[in-house]
């Protein structure tokens, strides 16, 4: 199970790259899919290990993927609103609370 | 795994990093989000070679199929064609040490960490998974099913024009 283990950070590490790297609010997204899905990998690698018969990581899993589409819905319509607002989806324009 | 399985999952892993690498430093956001959906393809081959059959499917139902055209929703809405440039070269340089450091980490104590071997697993996921769902963790997976429509009425509410 190490070679997942190893993909699942390098995968992590490159979603983790973007969140800290891009501007753009979509990327970030994009992003933040990348790392959960890191994390998914581990889950369901861990639940070949620990509990077989449970499915305990297999219903993490589950759980994260539907986790991670109410997140994308809300983010998108967060994404739309800031559009509409500042005529850009760039979060470094976002800055309503500094001001 | 065996021989052909482990073939796979070097081929499929190799293509997740490849595309989610892209993903992340293309400039143009349909790209980005077209190789955001093969990422998830590769992860969702992972998954069933992980004899994860069933989340293999939820993967490519939900992610695919539903999040990857929702971002595609949203970029048609907001952004035209424009490109968006990377952060300046001081902040990307920082970032990319600080998070494949991080990576870096992680990935040497998955190498140190002392794990079982995997023993027998069931051939087929959804029976089990049935009963995990539906018996064992009822409670959480309708909490899900409410969460999903809190944020559904969300994303509704906040996406609303306002009232002048």
């Amino acid at each position: 199970m190490t070679p997942v283990l190893v993909l699942s950070a390098v995968l992590f590490a490159t979603g983790m790259f973007g969140v800290l790297t891009r501007r753009n609010a979509i990327t970030l997204l994009v992003s933040v899919e990348i790392m959960m899905n890191a994390g998914n990998l581990n889950l369901v690698a861990f639940s070949r290990l620990y509990q077989p018969e449970l499915m305990t990581g297999q219903v993490f899993a589950i759980m994260g993927i539907g986790i991670a589409a109410s997140e994308a819905a809300v983010g998108l319509a967060l994404i739309l609103t800031i559009y509409r607002r500042y005529g850009s989806t760039d979060v470094d324009r976002v800055r309503l609370l500094r001001e | 795994m065996g021989g052909g399985q482990a073939v796979l999952f070097v081929v499929m892993g190799v293509a997740a990093a490849v595309s989610a690498l892209y993903a992340v430093l293309t400039r143009q956001l349909l790209r980005s989000i077209m190789a955001l959906g093969a990422f998830l393809t590769a992860v969702a081959v992972e998954f069933y070679v992980l004899s994860a059959d069933f989340v293999s499917l939820v993967q490519i139902f939900v992610y695919v199929g539903g999040v990857v055209v929702l971002m595609l929703f949203a970029l048609m809405l907001s952004a035209s064609g424009e490109r968006h440039p990377m952060a300046g070269a001081d902040r990307a340089g920082l970032g990319a040490v600080l998070a494949y450091l991080v990576g870096g980490v992680l990935a040497v104590t998955a190498l140190r960490a002392d794990l079982p071997e995997p023993g027998a697993f069931p051939e087929q996921t959804v029976s089990y998974l049935g009963r995990a769902l539906l018996a064992e963790q009822l409670f959480a997976f309708e909490l899900m099913g409410v969460i999903l429509l809190a944020a559904l009425v969300t994303a509704l509410v906040v996406v609303r024009k306002e009232r002048q």
